[in-house]
Parts: structure tokens; C-alpha cells; sequence
């Protein structure tokens, strides 16, 4: 049993860095190429840690070398558009200028339930209103809706409005002082010793969680006390 | 650079383990055949304590070797050679020629085997 349990712990651990490797994308998201690599690396992992018979690095040499296969796709992808297109494919306009492309879809293998699906999912229950779709390599659906029927924008209204929109900046995190995002802010401790003063807050470990934008609106949430 | 650099020089790595592996494992399977062949010409000429005394020191270089044979190698087909192992003692102990030859002659098919496992042919890929 001892053997289960060591080879389950290396074999997470590479699991863990190899898909930390892969992005950050969801199952969803992922491209053909990159599902591929997931299910096959899971199936890999999965037999050496049940069957001790087979040597470990029989699981991780052919796990190595999948991450490894997946980074040089990934450089080659960057480095060439053609390369990109052949491994990930191209997206596809399914609907243009509200015309349904019916070749398009049946190329893709796509159904007429996928596309009124997708459309709905995301809002629309008309297909009039969609100007364009387009099948994106992940196999989601972008849909571009005819101006009269997105949603209204200040642009859209000709309104000239402020910009508000500012990025809050997480100083405190469950009682722990983000020092790095203290000084990139332009703050320093004493500065953060008087807001906690001026909340009568004794110490850092009180606050459940600190943030500042760029306007220099702070909130401040105290810890609950514990029962 | 290094996006390419480290996954080719990993790549790069493994492939150079797995073909020395197969050679280093080629290289011992070819000794241990070679000192079996030499206990089975004692066995012929009937010089049986000399035999068992070299199929210990055999066996012993074979023991030595295991761990790193099970980290490489599918546990089954090295238990199979163990086993073989094991019955040569025994019939090498009973002075039994002809069982003690046909032993000998399995346990040499089986480390030729364990070398083919490990060897880079298409026979092997495909």
C-alpha cells in the first residue's frame, strides 16, 4: 500500500506542475490538441499508480514527454501562423450578415441544435438578430448581434461619460499584508498602519480583506470573531 | 528561446536514458548469458559444485542490478527470471543434467527477452 500511496503523491505532483504548464484554461476552453494531451496524460498517471507491476517511469517519461510535445507546439504556434492553423485549426463563420452558412457548419460537423443552443445560452432566441457567428477552436460560439439589437452603450448614444472603472489592488489577504502589492500601489506600512488605525484596527491579522484602487477608494472588511 | 530550449532539451534527455538504457540492459543481459553458458559447460563436464558456486556469483550480479531493472523494466517479466533462477538452484542441488539444461535454456530466452523489451526497433515501436 505504501507504494500506492508515494507513486500517487509523484504522480500528482507532475499532474499538478504539467497541467500548471498548460495555462489556466477549463475544460471547456481547451484547444482539440490541448484536450487530447489532457485525457491521455490523465489515463498515463492513472495506470502505474494502480498497477505496481509497471515501473513509475513508465508513467512519467511518456507524461514528460506530452508537456514537452504540448510546449514546442505551443512555441511553433507562436512563431508561425500557418503552424497554428494546422493544430488548432481556424475559426469558422457559421452566420454572416444574418445568412446561415450551411457548408461552413456541415464542415465543422455542426448542428443546427449546437447553434440555437449556443445562441441561447447566450442570449439570443432569435436568429434574426444575430448578424455573425463564428465557430471559434475551442468550439464555442461568438456571436455578434446586429447594432439594434446589442445592448445600448453611452458610445452608442453619442453620451460622453467619465471613465470609472478602476483596478482594486488586494493589500491584506486574511489577516497577511500583500507587501509586493503594498509598494506597487505607491503605499507603504506606515501609511497602511494609520487606515487600520483610523478603522480601530489594531493589527493586519484583524483584517479579513484590504483593497485600494487607483482612485484611493479603500475596503476594508474585519475578520469575524471567531466562536 | 527557452520555451523551445527546455522542452527539446528535456525531450532530448529522455531519449538519450531510454536508448543507453536499452544498450546498458543489452550489456547485461549479454554477461549474465555468458556466465550461464560457461555454468552449463560445467554442468556437462559434471562439475556440479563448481556450476552452483558460479550460478551464486551469477545470481548474485543479477540481484545487484535489480533495483535499478525494476524501475525501468515490467516487474512480471523480472519476477519470471527470478523464479527461473530460483529453479536452477534447486535442480543444480539434485545434480539433474538434463532439467538443469533446459532451465538454464529458458532463463537465457527470458534475459534475451528482458534485452528486446528494452531495444529501440521498429518491431518494438510498431
Amino acid at each position: 500500500m505504501a507504494t500506492a500511496f508515494f507513486r500517487t503523491i509523484i504522480l500528482y505532483f507532475i499532474l499538478m506542475i504539467g497541467l500548471r504548464l498548460m495555462g489556466k484554461r477549463q475544460i471547456g476552453e481547451l484547444e482539440p490538441s490541448e484536450l487530447v494531451l489532457t485525457l491521455i496524460i490523465s489515463d498515463l498517471a492513472a495506470v502505474p499508480m494502480q498497477d505496481f507491476g509497471i515501473p513509475l517511469v513508465n508513467g512519467i517519461f511518456p507524461i514528460i514527454t506530452l508537456l514537452c510535445l504540448s510546449m514546442l507546439l505551443s512555441f511553433f504556434s507562436l512563431k508561425s501562423i500557418r503552424f497554428r492553423g494546422l493544430v488548432c485549426g481556424y475559426p469558422t463563420v457559421i452566420i454572416r450578415e444574418g445568412k446561415l452558412l450551411q457548408q461552413n457548419m456541415a464542415r465543422n460537423r455542426f448542428t443546427v441544435d449546437e447553434l440555437l443552443e449556443q445562441l441561447r445560452i447566450q442570449g439570443y432566441s432569435d436568429l434574426s438578430s444575430v448578424k455573425y457567428a463564428v465557430l471559434e477552436t475551442s468550439g464555442q460560439v461568438s456571436v455578434l448581434p446586429y447594432t439594434k439589437d446589442s445592448p445600448a452603450t453611452p458610445q452608442t448614444m453619442n453620451l460622453d461619460v467619465q471613465d470609472g472603472v478602476t483596478l482594486p489592488v488586494l493589500l491584506i489577504n486574511d489577516g497577511h499584508i500583500m507587501s509586493e502589492n503594498l509598494s506597487a500601489s505607491g503605499y507603504n506600512a506606515a501609511w497602511l498602519d494609520k487606515q487600520l488605525k483610523e478603522r480601530r484596527l489594531t493589527s493586519p491579522r484583524q483584517v479579513f480583506l484590504m483593497t485600494v484602487d487607483e482612485a484611493g477608494t479603500i475596503t476594508c472588511v474585519a475578520k469575524e470573531a471567531s466562536t | 528561446m527557452k520555451y523551445f530550449c527546455i522542452p527539446a532539451g528535456l525531450l532530448a534527455v529522455i531519449l538519450a536514458f531510454s536508448l543507453w538504457t536499452g544498450h546498458y540492459v543489452k550489456q547485461q543481459t549479454d554477461h549474465w548469458t555468458g556466465l550461464l553458458e560457461e555454468i552449463e559447460d560445467l554442468a556437462r563436464q559434471e562439475d556440479w559444485e563448481q556450476a552452483e558456486k558460479r550460478l551464486e556469483a551469477a545470481y548474485a550480479d543479477w540481484d545487484g542490478s535489480q533495483t535499478f531493472f525494476h524501475t525501468i523494466m515490467d516487474h512480471d517479466e523480472l519476477d519470471e527470471a527470478e523464479s527461473l533462477f530460483a529453479g536452477a538452484f534447486a535442480v543444480c542441488r539434485e545434480e539433474d543434467g538434463a532439467d538443469f539444461h533446459m532451465l538454464l535454456a529458458q532463463l537465457m530466452g527470458q534475459l534475451h527477452l528482458l534485452a528486446e523489451t528494452q531495444s529501440t526497433s521498429v518491431k518494438n515501436i510498431l
